[in-house]
Formats: C-alpha cells, sequence, structure tokens
C-alpha cells in the first residue's frame, strides 16, 4: 500500500482521478488537496510514497513547491494540461507525468512504472534535483537523465557530442568520457526529446548535435565531422534538413 | 678479321663532327694542316686535333687566323697582335706595337704576307699596314671613308679595293694598276669580304650573301647564296666551297661556280673556317657546332671530280685566302677610277610581269587585283630584256609578306596561302654588268578577309551577345524577383492552407458530434467508455495541435492521429466500418518523415461519401507502401458506394452536405503549395473500383509522398 496524495486546484481533475484510482488497490489515496500550501503540510505530515502533483495552480506551481521542501522522499506524477516547456524539463529528469484528461490505459502504465522500481532515495533526489536546474537554466545547460547499465546518469546537453542506434539500443558519445554510453532505449527516444534543441536526426541511425559539428564534407548525403572527430554520415534525404539546420544555429 | 675492317670501313660515315668540347662559344675561326698534324684558331685559343681528339694547347683570346711564311706559322689577332707559333706557345713579334699604333685597334679584315712582309687591312677605316718583321719598311695607305678595305695577292697581281664614294655600289679592283670596277647588288657596307684566286686564273669576291666571278677583263659570273659568306674556298680537286652563316656549306662541284652543279652540306650551321689536308679530306671550322671533316674516302656524288693539277706546293694550299707568290707588290690608289671600260653592261634591263595565275587560273594582267580570302594562291611569271646575251639576275620581293629581296635567275615566283592582307610585289633584273633595272615591274594586290573576320561582323557578334547576356540577366532577375513574391505568397498561403487543415481536423461537425457522442456514454452511465474516448478525443486534439506546428512530422505520429480520429469516427458512426493499417516492413515510421495532416481528409472523405452510404459495415484500409527509396505511396481503400452515387445523394441533399469535401479540396491546394515550394512532386490519383459485375465498389485514392 502506497500512501498517495493528489494534489489539484481543479475540483472535476481531482475527482476523476481519485475515481479512476480506484481501480488500482496498491494505491491508498491518504489526502487530496488544492493548493500548494496544504499540499506542503500534508506531505510533512503524511510521509507519501506517491503524489499526483499538478504543475499549474493558482499561488504557486507545483515545481515551487518541490523547491521549498528540504527532502523529498517522495515519487511524484506531475498532471498537467498542456505546458510543453515543463513537460520537456520533466522528461528530462526521467521522472513521470500524465497529461488531463487522463488516459485510464497511461495512468495504469504510469501506477506500474511506480511500483515496479526501486525507491532509492539518492536517485530521486537526484531527478529532482536535475530537474530543477532544469526548470532554471538556459537550455543548453539543462540536464537530461540517461539509463545507464547502473542506474541514470544526468548528463548536460551540451556535452552531447551524437546517439548512435544499435538495434533498439542507442550509444551515446558525450564530450567527457572515451567510451560512449549504452543505452538501453532506442535512438527515437532522444530524438522525440531533443527535437526542438539543436540535435536533427541525419541518419537512420544517427542523431547529432550541431553545436559539435566541426566540418562538413560534401557527398551525395555528405559526412559530418565532429568535434570528436567521428564522421558521422548523413542520409541523402536528410542532407537538405541538416545543412538548413545547421545555417540556422 | 677481314670481315670487321670491311664493316668498320662501310660505317665510317663521310662526315664526321670532331666536336670533343660540347662548348656552344667555342667559334673555329681557322684550321690549318702543319706538320701533319691539324690545328686550329678558335676564340680561346689554338686547339689540336690528336686522334680524334680536340685539345686546348695555348690559351689565348681573340685570336683570329693562321697565316704561313716558308714553314713558319704565324697567328694574328682581330686587333692585328702577331704572333709566331712556337711548340707550345706563341712568341708576339716585334712590330706589333708599331702595328696596332698605326692601325689605332682597328678590327683587322686580312692579313697577306710574302717573304717577311705582311700586309694588313682593316674591316672599317683604317686602312692598310705595309711591314716587315725586321720593322725596317713600315708603309701606311690612308683610306678615306669607314668601308671594308681589302688586300690580297695573287701570282703576280695585287687585288685591293674599297668602295668609291661617288658610287656605292660599286667596287674598284686595281690590277697592277689599273682601275676596275664591279657593281655589287647592294651597297658596300661593313661587312666581311672575301677574295680568291681560283686555278683558272679568275678571282672570286664575295661580300654579304653576293659573289662574282671575274678575271681582269669582265666578271664572268655572279652568284647569290643564300646566306652569307663567311669565307670561301677552292680545294685541289677544283671545288669551290663557300662557308656560310647558318647555312652550312656550298660545295660548286665543277669548278665553274654554277648554282646548278651546287651541294650543299652540314644544314644550317655556321661554318667560318675551312681547308683541306694532305690527305684531301676537307675540314669545316664552325661557331659552337664543333669541327667537322668530310672524309676524301667516301665517294660523294660529285658529276665529274676534277684531278687537281697544280704547280705549287702543298705548303702553298694552306695559307687562308693568299696565295704566295715571288713577285713584287705593287700599291694602289683607290681613288683612281675608271668608269667606262665595260660598256656593254651599262644599258639597263626591262622587266614585266608575263602572266598571272590564281589559283591556277590564267588571269589577264592588271595593277592591281582585288582577291577573296580564299583565292591565295599567286603564280606570276616574269620577263626581262636586255641587250647582252648573258643570263639576268633578278631580284624581287613581295611587301606585306616579305622585308628582304630575293635573288634568283629564275622566272617564276610562286606564292601560295597568302594571308588576308595588301601585297605589292616589286621586281628588278640586273645584267651582267651589275646595271639595275630602272623602274622596277610592280603588281599590287589585297586579298579581303573572310567574312567571319571582318571587323563589323566581329562587332556584330560582340554586340549581339552582349545583349544575350543582358536579355538573361533581366529574364532570370525577373524569375527570381517572380519567385521572391511567388515565395513570400507561398508561405502565407501555407499558413493559410494549414489553418485550413487543422479547421477540417477540428470541423466542428466532428468535435461537436463526437463530444454529444461521449456525452450518450455519460447518460447511459458507460462513465468508463467515455473516460476512454474523452482521451481519445483529447489526445487527438493535442496531437493536431503540436502537428500544425511542425513542416513535418515522423510516419508513426500521423498513423497515430490517424486512428485516433478513425476510432472517434467509428463511435459516431456506431461501428459502421472498420479500418485496417498496413505498413510495408521497408519504412522505418519513426525515422521517416512527411507533411502532417495530409491523409486524414481523404479518409474523412471515404468514410462519409463512400461508407456512410452504404448498406451494411465497410472497411477502408490504408497501405504506407515504400514505391521506391524515395517516394512513399499511402493508398487509402474504401469498399463504399463510389464517387458518382456520392455525388448524386451529394447533390440531392445540397444543402446538408455542402462542407463535407471541404478537406479535401484544401489538401489538393496545400499538396500544389508544397510541391511550388519544396518543387517536389506530391501527387493524388483517384480511382474508382469496380466489382466482377462492373459495378462500383468503392474509391481507391493513391497520394504520393517523397521521401526527402
Amino acid at each position: 500500500m502506497y500512501k498517495t496524495i493528489i494534489v489539484d486546484d481543479e475540483k472535476g481533475c481531482r475527482d476523476t482521478l481519485e475515481s479512476l484510482l480506484q481501480d488500482f488497490p496498491e494505491i491508498n489515496i491518504v489526502a487530496t488537496v488544492n493548493s500548494i500550501e496544504l499540499a506542503q503540510e500534508a506531505i510533512v505530515q503524511l510521509q507519501p510514497h506517491l503524489i499526483f502533483l499538478d504543475i499549474e495552480m493558482p499561488g504557486g506551481t507545483g515545481f515551487e513547491m518541490l523547491e521549498k521542501l528540504n527532502t523529498i522522499n517522495f515519487d511524484i506524477i506531475f498532471t498537467t494540461a498542456y505546458d510543453q516547456y515543463a513537460i520537456k524539463a520533466i522528461k528530462y529528469s526521467a521522472l513521470d507525468y500524465l497529461l488531463k484528461p487522463i488516459d485510464p490505459t497511461e495512468l495504469e502504465e504510469a501506477i506500474l512504472r511506480f511500483s515496479s522500481k526501486k525507491h532509492d532515495q539518492d536517485l530521486i533526489n537526484d531527478k529532482f534535483k536535475t530537474l530543477l536546474s532544469n526548470l532554471g537554466s538556459e537550455n543548453s545547460h539543462q540536464k537530461i537523465a540517461i539509463p545507464d547499465g547502473e542506474g541514470l546518469s544526468f548528463v548536460k546537453i551540451k556535452d552531447i557530442i551524437r546517439f548512435q542506434s544499435d538495434g533498439s539500443y542507442t550509444y551515446l558519445h558525450t564530450l567527457e568520457g572515451k567510451k560512449p554510453i549504452l543505452i538501453s532505449k532506442p535512438i527515437g527516444d532522444y530524438q522525440e526529446m531533443l527535437t526542438n534543441e539543436a540535435f536533427v536526426r541525419v541518419h537512420r541511425s544517427h542523431l547529432i548535435n550541431l553545436e559539435h559539428v566541426e566540418k562538413y564534407i560534401k557527398g551525395e548525403g555528405g559526412v559530418a565531422v565532429m568535434i570528436d572527430k567521428s564522421k558521422v554520415e548523413i542520409s541523402r534525404r536528410k542532407k537538405n534538413d541538416f545543412i538548413e539546420a545547421l545555417s540556422s544555429i | 678479321m677481314l670481315c670487321l675492317r670491311l664493316n668498320s670501313y662501310s660505317q665510317q660515315p663521310a662526315f664526321e663532327n670532331l666536336k670533343a668540347i660540347s662548348n656552344p662559344y667555342l667559334q673555329f675561326n681557322d684550321l690549318i694542316e702543319y706538320n701533319g698534324e691539324m690545328l686550329f684558331v678558335t676564340n680561346e685559343g689554338i686547339y689540336k686535333h690528336i686522334s680524334d681528339q680536340i685539345k686546348l694547347v695555348i690559351k689565348k683570346e681573340n685570336l683570329a687566323r693562321f697565316i704561313k711564311v716558308k714553314s713558319e706559322i704565324f697567328v694574328w689577332s682581330i686587333y692585328g697582335e702577331f704572333y709566331k707559333l712556337e711548340k707550345r706557345s706563341l712568341i708576339p713579334l716585334p712590330f706589333n706595337k708599331i702595328v696596332s699604333k698605326r692601325l689605332q685597334n682597328k678590327i683587322i679584315n686580312s692579313v697577306v704576307a710574302h717573304d717577311n712582309t705582311f700586309w694588313i687591312s682593316t674591316v672599317i677605316g683604317g686602312g692598310v699596314v705595309k711591314i716587315n718583321q725586321d720593322q725596317e719598311e713600315v708603309k701606311t695607305i690612308e683610306l678615306q671613308g669607314d668601308y671594308p678595305y681589302y688586300v690580297v695577292e695573287f701570282g703576280g697581281q695585287f687585288l685591293s679595293g674599297n668602295n668609291s664614294n661617288a658610287n656605292q655600289k660599286q667596287l674598284a679592283v686595281d690590277f697592277n694598276n689599273e682601275p676596275f670596277f664591279i657593281s655589287l647588288a647592294e651597297n658596300l657596307s661593313s661587312s666581311k669580304t672575301n677574295v680568291l684566286k681560283l686555278n683558272d686564273g679568275s678571282f672570286i669576291f664575295t661580300r654579304q650573301y653576293e659573289a662574282i666571278r671575274f678575271n681582269n677583263k669582265k666578271i664572268i659570273n655572279r652568284v647569290f647564296a643564300e646566306k652569307n659568306i663567311e669565307k670561301i674556298y677552292q680545294s685541289k680537286d677544283g671545288k669551290v666551297w663557300f662557308a656560310l652563316n647558318n647555312g652550312g656549306v656550298v660545295c660548286f662541284t665543277d669548278g665553274k661556280f654554277n648554282s646548278s652543279s651546287s651541294i650543299r652540306y652540314l644544314g644550317n650551321k655556321t661554318v667560318i673556317s675551312l681547308t683541306e689536308d694532305i690527305k684531301g679530306n676537307m675540314w669545316f671550322g664552325t661557331s659552337g657546332s664543333g669541327i667537322y671533316r668530310l672524309n676524301k674516302t667516301i665517294k660523294i656524288n660529285y658529276s665529274t671530280p676534277k684531278v687537281f693539277s697544280t704547280t705549287n706546293t702543298v705548303t702553298e694550299e694552306f695559307a687562308g685566302v693568299s696565295i704566295l707568290s715571288s713577285l713584287p707588290i705593287s700599291d694602289s690608289n683607290s681613288k683612281v677610277l675608271r668608269t667606262d671600260i665595260l660598256k656593254n653592261d651599262t644599258i639597263p634591263p626591262v622587266v614585266f610581269v608575263n602572266n598571272i595565275k590564281i589559283n591556277g587560273v590564267d588571269t589577264s594582267i592588271l595593277n592591281y587585283y582585288e582577291l577573296n580570302h580564299n583565292e591565295n594562291t599567286v603564280e606570276l611569271n616574269i620577263s626581262g630584256v636586255f641587250g647582252g646575251k648573258s643570263e639576268l639576275q633578278y631580284k624581287y620581293i613581295l611587301e606585306g609578306k616579305e622585308t628582304k629581296w630575293n635573288y634568283t635567275t629564275n622566272t617564276n615566283m610562286y606564292y601560295t596561302s597568302l594571308i588576308p592582307g595588301n601585297y605589292t610585289f616589286k621586281i628588278v633584273a640586273m645584267s651582267d654588268g651589275g646595271v639595275w633595272s630602272k623602274v622596277p615591274a610592280v603588281i599590287t594586290f589585297s586579298i579581303t578577309p573572310p567574312i567571319y573576320k571582318s571587323f563589323w561582323f566581329l562587332f556584330a557578334i560582340i554586340f549581339l551577345v552582349i545583349a544575350l547576356l543582358l536579355l538573361i540577366t533581366f529574364f532570370s532577375y525577373r524569375k527570381a524577383q517572380r519567385r521572391k513574391t511567388l515565395f513570400e505568397e507561398g508561405k502565407k498561403k501555407v499558413l493559410l492552407s494549414e489553418l485550413h487543415a487543422l479547421r477540417s481536423q477540428m470541423n466542428p461537425h466532428f468535435i461537436f458530434n463526437t463530444l454529444s457522442s461521449i456525452q450518450s456514454f455519460i447518460t447511459k452511465n458507460n462513465s468508463r467508455e467515455a473516460v476512454n474516448y474523452l482521451s481519445k478525443f483529447s489526445k487527438l486534439m493535442r496531437g493536431t495541435l503540436e502537428n500544425t506546428q511542425k513542416q513535418k512530422i515522423p510516419i508513426k505520429d500521423e498513423i497515430e492521429t490517424l486512428e485516433l480520429y478513425m476510432d472517434l469516427e467509428k463511435l459516431r458512426l456506431n461501428n459502421k466500418f472498420d479500418y485496417q493499417i498496413i505498413i510495408d516492413r521497408e519504412i522505418d515510421i519513426q525515422f521517416e518523415e512527411i507533411p502532417p495532416m495530409l491523409i486524414q481528409p481523404y479518409i474523412e472523405n471515404a468514410i462519409w461519401h463512400g461508407i456512410s452510404h452504404k448498406e451494411g459495415k465497410g472497411i477502408i484500409k490504408i497501405c504506407f507502401i515504400l514505391e521506391n527509396e524515395n517516394l512513399l505511396k499511402c493508398e487509402i481503400i474504401d469498399d463504399g458506394v463510389g464517387r458518382k452515387k456520392a455525388s448524386e445523394i451529394k447533390n440531392s441533399q445540397r444543402h446538408q452536405e455542402k462542407n463535407k469535401s471541404f478537406g479535401m479540396s484544401i489538401t489538393k491546394d496545400r499538396l500544389e503549395i508544397i510541391n511550388s515550394l519544396k518543387d517536389s512532386k506530391l501527387n493524388v490519383n483517384i480511382i474508382d473500383l469496380n466489382n466482377n459485375n462492373n459495378t462500383p465498389s468503392g474509391t481507391k485514392i493513391e497520394i504520393f509522398i517523397p521521401l526527402d
């Protein structure tokens, strides 16, 4: 049984979520609150395992509430109707979120993810730290959570040179570390995540950071020489996209 | 052994080049045979020929010629220094100081010697100095004018001369105080002269390329060599040799000094000295090309080699231009001139053009011709009229092509491949007496350039090219401007069309009917379905909002949107249709991207115009097929009523269904705009499907989407 708190300023949303969570016996809703002040109080008093936290609320965002807490010893599933900027930050930090109106299937998946993972206190803190720092910094200084073999690494986006796919795995090449990091996620996930940054999927197998392109060698599609001297083939069809993107940064 | 010897004999070349030193500046000024050895005077010193090698034995600059007196050999330099040749050294003669004082560093033209008396003449000015080795007698013959002077003494006769001031084309020759005048083709000028006495008693005088043979009464004949004559020589067999500057050697084989019996050797080398050794081999000294020996052992086709008969001794043969005799030398004064000796030759000949052929065709004789550029072969035949019996000499020039007169006895002149331009042909005849025609025969003609070389043609071409360039620039500028405005307009249109596309997807019919369908779940208390469809609806709205911000989205995203859309339409139509989405295994739907919302309007159309009018359940198939590497084909196949029936129904219910095809026309516009902006080839085919008994069985839409 996980002690769970729902934080949302809209009554309809609280009610819907409450009713949908009836289907999950392991979730024990210990409080339902409509503001961050009340939420803070409830958290301190009730020591929950999980919080469904709405981001946009009058009186302060969910993030602001988190900043005020000394320690975060619980998991959070953010809920939001439409906030691209926040969603991006959450995704980078490898935290979970649900879009409103809530899709029961997605809710089920989120609960499953929550209940099946280790509740490592340090990791949770790292994630929040990353989230909060991402929210407060320029795009290029933001960090992205990378699931490596041991857990999560938080890599600065500006340090990423490129991703290279290897079947359903992906290799990450960064400025630091000579060995690439092997990620057990397909390259498409990162393409989706980083699509508004200076990243371009130039090839079926390559997602590259345009900031680290040192040279472009002409050819049918051409070859991008990255800062670490690695050569990345550019798909003929992506040549124009690549050159256009390169000239716009 | 015998065989070998024969071989080596037969391989012995007629000419041997004895150039042992590859020195292009080495000039062999004179050659002499002395005690069975060949000696050479060069600009660097004296060389010796030892077992077919040429070796410098005495180093001394400015040496000019050898001169042999009795059995002693002397060498003189171009500045009049005299040396006696001892074994390995040159001993200056005591009179050098006196000579140099007299000649004042004038360049020496020739030297003759008799006993121990030397006659030294200069090339320009100065005069002649007569001096004996013991300096007992020194005499200077002063001369006027800067003209060459020469003194030569032949077996009892003394020949000296210079030009007279009165007529520079005349050579005054003094035979024992009997003046004799020889007319020259050109003015005397400061160039090298030669005088040689031939073994028949006549003399040859050469200057530049002109050679005149004469005796004490008259001119025998006259020859023009092709190049300036450096030196002349008669070998023991009677042949006369001319060493030429840049023209090798000419040998007149029968001693008659006639151009028809001459042989040329040594190409266009500059031969400056020549002599014959005791075996009869000819030796030639060149400027920069070493020494050549023409071997007597090799038979060269002479017509009738003359047997050389002489009363002279061998030693007398090798003293250069001078042939020594025991007779005394008399002085002369060139100022004594008589011009009335050779009367016959004083009447000038007349020359005229006989015949002209242009391009091989006889043409009437005119003074002036204007010829086309292809009429460029001109042949002239001339005639000379002259009172005397002897052959006429001619000189002619084609001004515009040639800068030098040509000398000939030939009466045909032939010019071919003349380039366009103006030409004047002039010809003058000369009698043996040296009298030139008073008036030259003149023919003028001009060859006009071909039209493509003429000025105005070139001008027209340049003008045309410039005009063309201007036109091209103008049109490409206009095109660029037009494209720019088109592009701007296109951008606006794209935005507009995207807005329209958004509106079509957010078609109010669709939105509100979907919401009322969800409402029906709620009223029926089916909250699970209500929530399910509501989240689908919200996802579709969200996806539409996000996708419209992008030019291209992954196929995967488009498919997700289509699924949501069709699920909701299915809900509205009470499960009236099923759908299938078939994706070519080759397509990486996450990687490949297409413009968003292209396909949805066609599906909407299939549902509402095809399936909705159909009795019973329908099916919509959506296939993504990779046509080729760069082309995606999307097929939307419905098994509805077909286009014809749909439009009939539509017309009957006009007012109600008016807006239904709105989405499709918008999509067509969008395709056109995207095509014009991106130079791509998005294309849509609509195919009416029929079943076996030829009744309509649905519609197939093919959308071709380039992947780039």
